[in-house]
């Protein structure tokens, strides 16, 4: 069991079940339907978008000139989550951000302005919006955090690695605080890959951005939650007796209301964490996310 | 929290100036540079040269993939795969003993953490419903994940993506595995292929230069696109002691910081940089005078390079010894920083700093500038830095004979 020794302070979000870390605890969410045109037919498509309701009262309407869509859901899950961990000292937090397939809508957005116009007519906006790391850049600049700054893409167990890198950066005490993020974003051709290559298992996707605000486990924090252990497994047997100690183990299926994404597992782990603050029965909770026969197992403390 | 500093037993290096790290060294020494055109079309009125990787990348023996998904896999998978395998052998580890060991993959990418696939895109904007193919092809080529699958590894495998930093983050990322528990050994680094998509959005920016790039020089106009990728065999000194495996040097510092100022630009007064860079000294437990010269980000652009170069000259003094290897590989952007590092290693080891082809003229607004000719150096450790898009900024120093 790899020890994680880290606290969650504060956690933001925003997804189909709203937006606000307590809306992941409502049952039902917003639902879109899609008829997508394959080759084999039409497919019906259900996704869970997410919305940027509020983001004015969080981030001045300047700041968000030029901001993309996506940036903007993850600005308003990062500006809420560090507003109730009440940090202001920017150079002592580091971000690290859990890509899933980066900000699908601005890469997208440039290849259309090449097919409508032309190599000449190349958008350098677009294109800047398209690098994978713009989403962190623009939540570093909105929010003033110039510690370090980490955009990693391990597509589905990203969130396990996006905490093991937070959790290290504070043990070695690079930083105080690290602001974690995981999201994924919508768009036509994520919705087609749905209808072809997901449909046999029924994927809803999913949209949103989950932050959480992380500190060191020490005497002076009051947390939401305790992140005991994060760790990948290749074997199942390593992975069973990490989970025999918990009273409570939630799988990323695809299954919950804010649909299925990459960043799921972290979805789980704020509701869960949130479940450990404001619920009595289960005292350890562990999230867990398999793909390409590695477990990921993110293990939550009250 | 004080560790021990994980080590070097490998380097592996493939790119423009080489197609292997030797190749690599030979042509920097030789201060011989083949830039190209762009292999593919577009319809701009200015053609860029770039730095391809010309060789044809052939299917590596013995891997735990077959040869018809080595050549159908992106090519960036296959140059950090071929990096690796180059790495994996200077670093001792034999091949019967990779498959099922707990080796971590952990690779900076741009191109190849992105669905490019523009005639399959276009297909799908005009509603012809075209074959998913590219889609999978895109998941299953995730070039960390494709590398540990065609080694038959198991351990953990990520991408980092930091733009132009990736490569040297990546490193620092493999370390802090490492350093944390997570696995012992790790292939650590960074790879990237030349792509329409970067090149028609660098030249929309219109920072790249029409003839071969001159990093740091009075006269520089910009950067030229190229790929390739530099992996390094890092592990912690006990795994590499227990299989009796050789340390080349030690990863003594990195420290990443964010400018928090522009998309794009770095920070004038690079203070990102600084921070870095006095983060990473501080860790490593050295003065800025132990540092033997510096592997430079050096994309010869007019703002990275004048603000590089001002932070150099002010924490290490003008004349510290500077190479700038994207004269010779392109900006190779996702393997650019871990590129770099392995030159540096390289270098430290063999004592010896090429000069920089394309550095004829300095530029007083840069203050520190390039080598013009190949020096010798006894120094035991080197600093390489990286600025990237978004304005991230990372600081790796190596020292050779590790204590």
């Amino acid at each position: 069991m790899n020890r994680a020794g880290a606290v969650i302070l504060a956690i933001g979000q925003t997804s189909a079940c709203g937006v606000g870390a307590q809306a992941l605890l409502k049952p039902v969410a917003a639902t879109d339907e899609h008829e997508i045109a394959t080759a084999a037919g039409d497919v019906l498509v259900r996704t869970h978008p997410a919305g940027v309701a509020g983001i004015e009262s969080l981030i001045p309407a300047r700041k968000l000139r030029r901001v993309d869509r996506f940036s903007q859901i993850a600005l308003l899950a990062a500006a809420s989550a560090l507003r109730d961990a009440g940090l202001s000292d920017g150079a002592r937090i580091g971000l690290v951000f859990a890509a899933g397939h980066g900000p699908l809508g601005a890469t997208f957005a440039f290849q259309d302005g090449l097919i409508a116009g032309g190599d000449r007519e190349a958008s350098p906006f677009a294109f800047t919006a398209s690098v994978h790391n713009m989403l962190a850049s623009q939540v570093s600049i909105a929010l003033g955090i110039s510690g370090p700054c980490l955009t990693l893409s391990a597509l589905e167990l990203s969130p396990a690695m996006a905490f093991q890198s937070a959790s290290h950066w504070l043990a070695r005490r690079d930083v105080d605080f690290v602001l974690v993020g995981c999201g994924d974003e919508l768009c036509p051709l994520s919705l087609y890959a749905a209808a072809t290559l997901g449909s046999e298992c029924g994927l809803e996707p999913g949209e949103g951005f989950v932050a959480f605000v992380l500190g060191r486990d020490d005497e002076t924090q009051k947390p939401i939650a305790r992140i005991e252990s994060i760790d990948i497994f290749d074997d199942s047997a390593s992975a069973a007796r990490v989970l025999s100690r918990a009273d409570r183990i939630v799988h990323a299926d695809g299954g919950r209301a804010w649909g299925s994404m990459t960043s799921e597992q972290a979805f789980d782990a704020a509701a869960s964490a949130l479940r450990l603050r404001d619920e009595s029965g289960a005292k350890r909770i562990s999230c867990v996310r398999t793909a390409i026969g590695s477990t990921a197992i993110v293990t939550l403390t009250r | 929290m004080t560790q021990p500093p994980v080590i070097v037993t490998g380097l592996g290096c493939v790119c423009a100036a080489g197609g292997a790290l030797a190749a690599t060294m030979a042509s920097l020494h030789a201060g011989r540079r083949a830039p190209s055109a762009a292999p593919f079309k577009t319809d701009l009125d200015r053609r860029y040269p770039v730095f391809a990787v010309h060789d044809p990348l052939a299917s590596p023996e013995g891997l735990a993939i077959s040869r018809e998904e080595f050549e159908s896999a992106p090519r960036s998978a296959q140059l950090a795969l071929i990096a690796a395998i180059e790495a994996i052998e200077q670093a001792g580890i034999p091949s019967e003993k990779l498959r099922g060991a707990r080796i971590g993959v952990c690779l900076g990418a741009t191109v190849g953490c992105t669905l490019n696939d523009e005639p399959f895109y276009a297909a799908f904007k005009r509603g012809e419903r075209p074959d998913p193919a590219p889609i999978a092809r895109y998941l299953n080529g995730h070039p960390a994940r494709f590398v540990a699958r065609a080694l038959g590894l198991r351990g953990p495998a990520a991408l980092v993506a930091n733009a132009c930093s990736s490569g040297a983050d990546a490193i620092g990322v493999g370390r802090d595995w490492i350093e944390s528990g997570l696995c012992e050994i790790a292939l650590a680094g960074g790879s990237d292929e030349l792509s329409r998509i970067p090149y028609l959005g660098f030249a929309s920016l219109l920072n790249m230069s029409d003839e071969p790039c001159r990093p740091f020089d009075r006269a520089r106009r910009g950067l030229n696109l190229g790929e390739g990728a530099g992996v390094m065999v890092i592990e912690s000194r006990a795994a590499a002691e227990m299989r009796g495996g050789a340390a080349l040097a030690s990863v003594a510092g990195y420290a990443s910081c964010c400018d928090a100022h522009h998309p794009t630009a770095p920070h004038p007064e690079g203070r990102g940089l600084r921070r870095a860079i006095e983060s990473a000294l501080a860790e490593a437990g050295i003065e800025p005078r132990e540092i033997g010269f510096v592997s430079a980000h050096g994309t010869a652009t007019t703002e990275n390079d004048r603000v590089e170069g001002r932070v150099l000259a002010e924490m290490f003094g003008p004349r510290i010894p500077l190479i700038a290897t994207k004269a010779y590989t392109g900006h190779t952007l996702g393997a650019a920083g871990a590129i770099q590092a392995v030159i540096a290693v390289r270098s430290l080891l063999d004592r010896r700093i090429a000069a920089t082809a394309g550095f004829e003229e300095a530029d007083p607004a840069c203050g520190a500038h390039p080598l013009t000719r190949a020096i010798d150096c006894a120094a035991r450790a080197a600093l390489s830095t990286s600025l990237a898009f978004g304005g991230n900024n990372a600081a790796l120093i190596f020292r050779r004979n590790p204590q």
